[in-house]
């Protein structure tokens, strides 16, 4: 399931409402329950006091009637289902009621019976005294009543809670809404109609929260973006005429990183080499070198990198796709940083194969040509000697040489 | 700069004089006069009034006898010594104490300091050396007082332990020359005086308290007060606090002269040089005290004249 971010928020805030209002609901409990016991425990401690008290002298005289009597007050007073009066030597005197363990709390203090501090203070009527234990008051309550009323008190804060957290939600959810869902909500269908290229939409600004602080950075955003989209057109005009002449051309553009590697060829090389930019990038440069001179060119080329020097016109035989040989012809400028690092080279590569045919095609021609050239003037030189034995032999005769002999008429 | 000089030596000479004049004075004034520690058990009321008696009657007699006070219950247990030997280490000339406690610790490690006390129960049972003022009223003068109080009463009720037996014989022997009936009872603990007072409420007039503290503690002394409601019996308490508490009549000594008496024999031991034999000093002065509403509660018939007597009355 998909949640906006309204939903979300709704969610967080209902997740902190139900841990505060837990958190808060329960110390309540915790609370209300420790004052309860706290009352309870001085209830218990006076019920005790006053049963040491009174059990004071009717133990110290051993006065059995007394200490029954006592006895039976005691059980009559609320929660209280056990009492035990014991003597100084541990021995148990009286007890009544039900002992028994679970829900009560148990109490016990100790039965002292002052004494002056000597004949002197017995007169006098000093406050110092002698304090001597003759025995000790248990008291068992049931903590019934106690746990029943701590349960209603549970349920109460319980029921508190669950409606709190019903309104808190539901209050959330219509402030969240009509303070964030809203605006929100509007800023979104704001940057739809943006996303559809209608930039000259505005975000309304209705108030200086940081709803509103969002439209005019939106208003701001679209404003420039309006600008950008202008010089967006004109960069992908300027890159459409860059494409064109290359292709046109003929030439494959190519990036190099310092390591020779290509990070960039335009698609001719496709053309040129059979390969597509994304099977040669990531390829150095000398791969596609022909392997006859693959380490002089490497090493031609990387003597040139080591220098940072431009070249011009290099001349390097490649392999192609279909494992056809192209001759190329690369010029390329070093790529260098402000405090001259080499980042790699840009350059171009001209398929000059059919050029170099045709050179190789004239030259062989010419070469033909010098060759019948030097037959035929073989032939004539061969004639002219020919001509001039034959002048000769006839001058040997006495008779003039019949044949003129000249370059021209060969 | 030599004026200077005479002014610097002037001063110098002045401030001599003047230091060798207030030495010599102080010293002077010192030798004349005398330093006495008072010496408190506890900061209670009977006490402070016999302190009182005792810078009172100094006061009186225009002595130059100087008083530090201290007060033993300020002090925990284990400082006690330290405080003692502080006490003794200060020159004085004599040294007051009140109560057992200040009286016995003091006379323990007192060696060269006179040490005269006051308000001492029975002194020779606790320990306690002469000289002193004690604070026991002897019996004859309980019963003498206690024939005009309670003339129709014949048969006293006298419970007793071991601790108290020679006060029940003294008693006895006293009561019986003024007329009176001493029916007592041995008992060994406060436990067993409710069966012991049931055993003799049914024989006796009256009933007379004495200062053992084995028997009576708060508890036992509110059986006492509330059975002798229930019974008719009125009783002779220890003090005024007991006929506050509900006894009829009590006889106390007059602190403040218990105190006055103690200064006289301080000024004697001083003047003699501390020659004077040492003896117990018995209270010259007895009041008593009386609850009217115990009067009223028990139908008990007071001579004319005596209730202006009383020192104090309680339920007017």
């Amino acid at each position: 399931m998909k949640l906006g971010i309204s939903q979300k928020i709704i969610l967080l805030f209902i997740f902190l409402v139900v841990i505060l209002t837990v958190g808060i609901g329960t110390y309540f409990v915790w609370r209300e329950k420790t004052i309860l016991l706290s009352e309870f425990d001085e209830r218990a401690s006076m019920l005790l006091s006053s049963a040491v008290t009174n059990t004071e002298y009717p133990l110290l005289v051993g006065n059995i009637e007394a200490l029954d009597k006592i006895g039976k007050d005691i059980l009559k007073q609320r929660d209280v289902i056990f009492y035990a009066i014991i003597d100084k030597g541990g021995k148990v005197v009286l007890r009544g009621g039900t002992q028994r363990e679970g829900d009560v709390r148990k109490y016990s203090s100790p039965i002292l019976t002052e004494h002056q501090a000597g004949t002197e203070e017995l007169v006098l009527g000093s406050k110092a005294k002698v304090g001597e234990e003759i025995g000790k008051v248990s008291l068992t309550l049931s903590i019934d009543s106690l746990m029943q009323k701590i349960s209603e008190v549970r349920k109460a804060i319980g029921l508190l809670v669950i409606l709190g957290i019903i309104l808190a939600s539901l209050f959330i959810n219509l402030l969240v809404r009509f303070v964030l869902g809203r605006p929100i909500y509007k800023l979104m269908k704001g940057i739809e109609t943006i996303s559809a290229g209608n930039l000259s939409y505005k975000f309304p600004i209705k108030t200086q929260d940081e709803i509103g602080m969002l439209a005019i950075s939106f208003n701001r955003m679209t404003e420039d973006l309006k600008k950008t989209t202008v010089s967006v057109e004109v960069l992908q005009e300027e890159q459409k005429r860059f494409q064109d002449v290359t292709h046109s051309t003929g030439d494959w553009i190519w990036e190099t990183d310092d390591q020779g590697r290509y990070t960039y060829v335009s698609p001719v090389v496709e053309e040129v080499l059979g390969y597509k930019p994304q099977e040669i990038i990531g390829k150095y440069f000398y791969d596609l070198f022909h392997p006859d001179n693959k380490e002089e060119l490497k090493k031609a080329a990387l003597e040139v990198f080591s220098k940072k020097q431009m070249f011009k016109n290099l001349l390097n035989r490649n392999i192609k796709k279909d494992g056809q040989v192209v001759i190329t012809e690369s010029t390329a400028v070093p790529i260098v940083t402000g405090n001259g690092r080499l980042l790699g080279y840009r350059g171009a590569d001209r398929d000059i194969t059919e050029r170099k045919k045709a050179e190789e095609e004239q030259q062989k021609l010419m070469k033909d040509l010098e060759e019948v050239n030097k037959i035929m003037t073989g032939r004539e030189l061969r004639m002219i000697e020919l001509k001039k034995e034959v002048n000769k032999l006839s001058e040997e005769l006495g008779r003039p040489g019949p044949y003129e002999v000249s370059f021209e008429e060969s | 700069m030599l004026e200077m000089q005479r002014i610097v030596a002037r001063g110098v000479v002045l401030f001599c004089l003047f230091w060798l004049v207030s030495v010599t004075t102080v010293s002077f004034a010192a030798e004349n006069s005398a330093l006495i520690a008072v010496v408190l058990s506890d900061n209670i009321q009977p006490y402070n009034d016999a302190v009182k008696g005792f810078k009172n009657y100094l006061s009186q007699r225009k002595t130059n006898i100087k008083t530090v006070d201290y007060a033993l219950n300020e002090y925990k247990e284990n400082e006690l010594t330290g405080v003692v030997d502080k006490i003794l280490s200060n020159k004085q000339n004599l040294i007051f104490t009140i109560g057992t406690y200040a009286t016995k610790a003091i006379q323990k490690s007192a060696r060269d300091t006179s040490v005269v006390f006051a308000m001492v129960l029975t002194p020779d049972k606790v320990g306690v050396s002469p000289p002193g003022v004690i604070m026991d009223i002897p019996s004859a003068v309980k019963f003498d007082n206690l024939k005009k109080i309670l003339p129709s009463v014949r048969k006293v009720g006298f419970i007793y332990s071991a601790d108290s037996l020679s006060l029940f014989e003294e008693a006895v022997e006293a009561g019986n020359k003024f007329g009176f009936q001493i029916i007592g009872k041995r008992i060994d603990s406060g436990k067993e005086f409710p069966s012991a007072f049931e055993d003799i409420a049914g024989q006796i007039d009256c009933f007379l308290m004495v200062a053992d503290a084995k028997i009576y503690f708060p508890k036992s002394v509110e059986y006492l007060l509330r059975e002798s409601c229930d019974r008719n019996i009125p009783v002779v308490g220890l003090s005024s606090n007991y006929v506050k508490a509900g006894a009829l009549v009590s006889f106390d000594c007059d602190y403040e002269d218990l105190g006055e008496q103690a200064a006289e024999l301080a000024l004697k031991i001083m003047e003699d040089g501390g020659s004077l034999n040492a003896q117990f000093v018995t209270p010259r002065k007895v009041k008593f005290a009386l609850n009217l509403r115990v009067v009223e509660m028990l139908d008990i018939k007071i001579p004319a004249g005596v209730l202006k007597e009383a020192s104090e009355v309680f339920g007017k």
